[in-house]
């Protein structure tokens, strides 16, 4: 076996490894959330009626996600081990980039998100249309203007006529 | 009961209701990357405006109006809009590539009205006589059922059993966010006034099915613009001769496998594929064009959609992650679907029935002579429809309760739905288990409080437990053989 594959499936199993172990500590994360919480509402609440179910339910689940979990690392550590079962494969470029273009996605709409409040929902919308389709989309900044008002503004008409209540912001 | 709901869906507003949800449900569907769920999911929240019953029926309606725009997608550009419609595309889009897009189309269409029209006449045999079975049902036949649904859906709803399960029991825990109904004890809320009023569901469908889809197709690029001309509609007499009995075939199966909970209409697809082409004498045929391939995965991807109607209004059960989608917005009107929908509301639920059967007339003549102008909608880019589902996704996040808090759960979840299928992690559970686990935490309560043993003569809870047991035993045979087959295609 040439050492370069050896690297390799290294490299891929270390991969694999971490993401086991970055899934796996999350889910024991949340069952230790909840064991926690049940065991709080137990205690907290002791002369509550019905109490002691509502957290023994939620320690149950929890339990219980803490044992498939287990049990999922164990399954998958067997397949890791032997990496020539394994399909996955090194991202490449064009992986890379989708992946980059999501959380970019992720930050605008995050921004047009928490601007709502202040702006409101029509002004936002055309803002947030404004800056994808320029940024994002490559359309000139005529095409971007017109389409993002037209849409901003059909938008607000259409969800006000329907009876939605959306946030005005400063304006309302 | 059934005339009088036709009588009642006859009404202009309910015919209008029925007509936008298939015309909404055919434009959402048509989009690529968009598929049933993801439409319900988005426009939902639109519904809630309207009167209960014209809620259903539109919701009912944008469903099956999604199935058909996504399989057009799958038929002219190879992009089915959810897995279902990959079965379609397998032999739809080789027709597209010898100019028969036409007839492909036509010939879908012409299955999944005829499969349709036979899962509503099952759900009105079936679905009373199940209700009236069902009224008999005490906490420990809800225990069990909760239970069988849960353990089916994880199951069967992707490679790995035990990750079904993590995902289910995680929705469980999500249920839990919030005052507890017996104790007003709050749970998970840390001191938040927002969380003790729990997550409400649309949010978090809206994030998983419809900014998780907006996400992938970011990541993915643009998919291709069909650019070819549709041409004549006609299926010729030799589709015909081979499509129609395909179709019939297929929509028994469908309408079989269909009822149960956690079969997913994506697996009765490619079972209904696979079983006619072992059948046929031309099995060669198949992924080369074959007009019967077309007729047998949308015939049964429409009765098994229809199927699962069966335990949704009669038992309360959803089947899937859409039925689930469906019944949190029966639930957000406060109708509440079980055995007394055909008792105590039978006149609303008689027409929500006949409305199914208006929507599949609607759909038939609504889409053939439009097919044209969804391939142009379907051309669309991508970069003009990701802004637009974003703006509406938010929208219907903020309108259930009016709080930005919800919209950063709905943009939360659509990261996690994001991340879950990059990691193949199955969704269904998650929110089939979000859905079912207060019906399973309230039945378990009332089991303890009758005590052990009022199990002692209830052979239907050990019925429903057995189905549980027999059905994570299956499930593993069942998802190796559709995924033989997938392979194989």
């Amino acid at each position: 076996m040439s050492a370069s594959f050896l690297n390799y499936c290294r490299l891929e199993r270390s991969q694999l490894l971490r993401t086991e172990l970055v899934q796996m500590g999350i889910l024991l994360l949340l069952a230790g959330l909840s064991i926690f919480e049940g065991v709080t509402i137990i205690a907290e609440n002791a002369k509550t009626y019905g109490a002691n179910l509502a957290g023994s339910y939620v320690i149950a689940l929890g339990s219980i996600l803490a044992f498939m979990t287990v049990l999922l690392t164990i399954n998958n550590w067997e397949k890791i081990k032997d990496l020539r079962l394994q399909e996955k494969s090194v991202p490449d470029q064009q992986q890379i980039s989708g992946r980059r273009k999501v959380w970019l996605l992720l930050l605008l709409v995050s921004a047009y998100v928490l601007l709502i409040d202040y702006l409101g929902y029509t002004l936002c919308t055309i803002f947030f249309f404004i800056v994808f389709l320029r940024f994002s989309g490559g359309y000139g900044w005529r095409k971007t203007i017109l389409y993002s008002i037209i849409f901003g503004i059909v938008f607000g008409f259409i969800f006000m006529q329907v009876g939605m209540a959306l946030p005005m912001g400063i304006f309302g | 009961m059934l005339l009088e709901g036709l009588i009642n869906v006859l009404s202009p507003d309910n015919l209008l209701f029925a007509f936008i949800g298939c015309l909404m449900g055919t434009l959402v569907g048509v989009l690529p990357g968009l598929g049933p769920v993801s439409a319900v999911a988005m426009l939902f929240p639109l519904t809630t405006y309207l009167p209960p019953e014209g809620m259903i029926i539109s919701l009912a309606a944008i469903y099956y109006g999604a199935m058909y725009g996504g399989s057009t997608t799958a038929i002219l550009m190879n992009i089915p809009g959810e897995v279902a419609s990959v079965t379609t595309a397998l032999d739809g889009f080789v027709l597209t590539k010898q100019g028969r897009a036409g007839p492909a189309l036509s010939m879908a269409a012409i299955v999944s009205f005829i499969a349709g029209i036979f899962g509503t006449i099952v759900l009105c045999i079936v679905g009373p006589t199940l209700a009236r079975f069902c009224l008999n049902f005490g906490p420990p036949e809800y225990l069990a059922l909760a239970i069988f649904s849960l353990s089916a859906i994880a199951s069967l709803s992707g490679k790995s059993i035990v990750k079904g399960f993590i995902m289910a029991v995680i929705g469980m825990l999500m249920g839990t966010i919030g005052i507890d109904v017996l104790s007003s004890v709050p749970r998970f809320s840390y001191g938040s006034s927002v969380l003790m009023n729990g997550l409400d569901i649309a949010p978090v469908m809206i994030g998983l099915f419809g900014i998780a889809e907006v996400l992938r197709g970011m990541e993915e690029g643009s998919p291709g613009i069909y650019q070819g001309k549709i041409g004549s509609l006609m299926p010729s007499k030799e589709d015909f001769r081979v499509g129609l009995p395909a179709g019939a075939r297929a929509t028994v199966l469908g309408t079989v496998l269909g009822v149960i909970p956690g079969m997913l209409v994506s697996i009765v697809t490619f079972m209904a594929y696979s079983f006619e082409k072992r059948q046929s004498k031309h099995p060669e045929r198949f992924g080369k064009g074959a007009m019967e391939g077309v007729a047998a995965a949308e015939a049964a991807n429409n009765a098994a959609a229809m199927a699962g109607f069966i335990p949704l209004l009669a038992l309360g059960i959803p089947t899937s992650g859409t039925m689930a989608l469906i019944l949190a917005a029966m639930m957000v009107f406060g109708v509440i679907p079980g055995p007394t929908m055909f008792t105590e509301h039978a006149s609303f639920t008689w027409t929500i029935i006949a409305s199914f059967f208006v929507a599949n007339f609607i759909l038939l003549i609504l889409n053939l002579p439009l097919v044209g102008l969804w391939a142009k909608l379907a051309s669309i880019p991508y970069n003009i429809m990701t802004p637009i589902i974003i703006a509406v996704c938010v929208a219907g996040a903020y309108s259930g309760r009016n709080t930005m808090f919800d919209v950063w759960v709905c943009i939360f979840f659509g990261l996690v739905g994001w991340i879950l299928s990059k990691l193949d992690w199955p969704i269904a559970p998650l929110v089939l288990g979000y859905i079912l686990g207060n019906l399973l935490e309230t039945s378990l309560r009332q089991v303890y409080f009758m005590g052990a043993s009022v199990l002692a003569d209830r052979p239907i809870f050990y019925f429903f437990i057995a189905l549980a047991a027999i059905s994570m035993f299956l499930s593993r045979r069942v998802t190796k053989v559709a995924g033989d087959e997938i392979s194989q295609e």
